[in-house]
């Protein structure tokens, strides 16, 4: 789709002015039902677009991603805008900076449209826990669009941007990928800088794109990827054009699928038809599918649920009402009322974080706790890294693993609102991928009729560590094959 | 020897029944109200008893950890073994318009400095 416009642009068969100024009615038209805007920049993005228009005109080489609109999370930097994160406690933080991503797509003429909804801190699986609004699934509205990067995939999937940048810490770009029936990539953890995104764990946190085919995925990870010197986690790669490695022939491509994926009681009994279909479709393409053991992926949404936290609990104790973001601190100056340092900080948090965010504020704060260290968190690094070396004995036989990307397909919004358990359940296979940091993929492999509405699901591909090559070249051959 | 990728559903209610005896990782709610003070976030007494109730079901879920072997594994704090990435020891100077947009950014001020309340 991208290349596609790119090339409409650059034959100036469209402006970006016309294409931009397209995507802004498109979203006036649908996101008051949708709502996966959390605020727009249209004189910023029409300038941009301007620009490019400019530079063609000129005659000027322009990149493949130049005036393309997208969207961005609203948990990343851009300099000058809001980034509320979805919390209350940053409704008025207005970074002074860029995040590195925001900086690489401005370089490469990206028009930016605005920035989209997230559960709380991106803490969630449903966007629900936004403090702002609910996004609606643009396949039901009845029903959630998966989260924490919900409105990045409906917005997507909607047409109300032509691919958006997410944020996967435990499933987040690719569990709302899959509800939404587009592309959602979770690359190797230090392949994208994480710089200017506001962090919630930070040994998982990876910026992910979402959009509407494998080649556009492809097509932003190859610029937004890299070495940088504000992340010292973010590893200096081969740097490659991952749309150029794109349909070459998968025949004796080994794909391990465990057998642990499919025994589970959660595990619709829908959606698990269309992932052994789509696995028989990847053996029809020539690939080897090899059954394979990976029993201590039984272990991994209990290690996520105390690594994440632990994290969580320790990024956060920045939102304290004393540098930025929202403080009664200067209520409290207004009123009158004389409040101590401690009163700030405690009734700041009171006042300004979701529910979400503070039951996972305390129970990292208990797992690191002095006496429940080594039970709790100790013991999960522990885990961690033995789901690590059990990855790494499978993927010695296989070049991917292949599952589904969720249990089920996208659920009622308000279904699992009450216990919070139920709802940790709907990342169940995608945290492993975070846990041991290797890429992974969902893309769409059909749809199953739920009350009269077909509802996308998502197949999960996941890769060798800095893989990517194999990966994305095996989900755009299933894509090509599929396309009817 | 693990049967399968157990999601805690029905069933895991029942285990829970079997263990309601042991309860160790319950957090009462003297606890929480302990923890939220660490964490710096007032409670009332009807949240610090709704989340005393939802973070021991969170706890009793991750018990299942015990059951992992991690006898002579070395934890990891990350995955991508690189130690000690340095830079160079190099101030870089920001602008201007970045300076004034981290001081606009502080939820009390007086002139360019952040207002904090005393600590003693």
């Amino acid at each position: 789709m991208i290349k596609d416009l790119h090339n409409k642009i650059i034959n100036q068969k469209i402006t970006s002015e016309k294409l931009t100024e397209d995507y802004f009615s498109l979203i006036e038209k649908k996101d008051p039902e949708i709502k996966a805007y959390l605020s727009l920049n249209k004189e910023f993005a029409l300038d941009k677009a301007r620009d490019v228009d400019r530079k063609i005109k000129n005659g000027e080489d322009v990149d493949l991603l130049a005036g393309i609109p997208c969207s961005i999370k609203d948990n990343m930097c851009i300099s000058g805008l809001p980034a509320t994160a979805g919390s209350k406690i940053l409704e008025k933080y207005i970074p002074p900076y860029d995040a590195t991503v925001i900086r690489k797509l401005k370089k490469n003429d990206a028009v930016l449209l605005g920035k989209t909804n997230l559960d709380e801190f991106a803490m969630g699986s449903s966007t629900e826990n936004s403090a702002y609004q609910v996004t609606k699934n643009p396949h039901d509205a009845s029903r959630v669009p998966g989260g924490s990067s919900g409105g990045s995939a409906a917005a997507v999937a909607a047409d109300m941007c032509v691919y958006a940048l997410g944020s996967d810490t435990g499933g987040s770009i690719r569990q709302p990928a899959s509800f939404c029936g587009v592309v959602g990539l979770k690359p190797t953890y230090g392949m994208v800088s994480r710089y200017g995104l506001i962090a919630m764990a930070s040994s998982l946190d990876q910026i992910s794109p979402v959009a509407k085919t494998v080649e556009d995925a492809a097509i932003v990870l190859s610029r937004i990827s890299g070495e940088d010197r504000f992340d010292s986690t973010a590893v200096k790669t081969v740097s490659k054009n991952y749309e150029d490695g794109l349909g070459k022939d998968i025949k004796g491509l080994r794909i391990g699928v465990p057998k642990e994926y499919f025994s589970s009681e959660g595990l619709d009994k829908k959606v698990q038809e269309k992932i052994e279909e789509g696995i028989k479709k990847f053996e029809k393409m020539g690939a080897e599918i090899v059954d394979i053991k990976l029993p201590s992926a039984d272990f991994a949404l209990a290690t996520y649920y105390i690594i994440m936290p632990s994290e969580v609990s320790s990024n956060l104790a920045r939102f304290d009402g004393i540098r930025f973001g929202k403080s009664v601190g200067a209520e409290s100056e207004r009123t009158g009322k004389d409040l101590n340092l401690l009163e700030i900080y405690t009734k700041t948090r009171a006042k300004n974080l979701g529910k979400e965010v503070k039951r996972r504020i305390m129970l990292g704060t208990y797992t690191l706790s002095a006496g429940y260290y080594d039970k709790y968190y100790a013991k999960a690094q522990k885990v961690r890294a033995l789901i690590k070396k059990e990855f790494e004995g499978a993927f010695k036989k296989v070049d991917l693993i292949l599952g589904p990307t969720s249990p089920t397909a996208a659920f009622k919004i308000g279904e699992k609102t009450a216990n919070p358990l139920e709802m940790y359940l709907a990342d169940i296979y995608t945290v492993t991928a975070n846990i041991v940091g290797v890429p992974a993929i969902s893309f769409p492999c059909g749809s199953v009729k739920i009350e009269d509405n077909n509802l996308p699901v998502g197949m999960q591909l996941m890769g060798k560590w800095f893989d990517e090559e194999t990966l994305l070249n095996s989900a755009y051959a299933f894509e090509k094959n599929t396309k009817i | 020897m693990v049967s399968g990728f157990r999601i805690p559903g029905k069933k895991q209610k029942k285990k829970s029944k079997n263990q309601s005896s042991k309860k160790t990782f319950m957090l009462s709610k003297e606890e929480v109200k302990k923890i939220a003070s660490l964490a710096r976030i007032e409670l009332n007494d009807k949240e610090s008893e709704k989340y005393s109730t939802e973070l021991s079901d969170i706890l009793g879920f991750v018990e299942k950890l015990n059951e992992a072997d991690t006898e002579g594994i070395e934890p990891i704090a990350h995955i991508t073994g690189v130690e000690n990435a340095i830079r160079e020891d190099r101030v870089f100077e920001a602008s201007v318009e970045t300076k004034d947009g981290v001081i606009n950014n502080f939820p009390e001020k007086k002139e360019r400095f952040d207002k904090v309340k005393a600590v003693f």
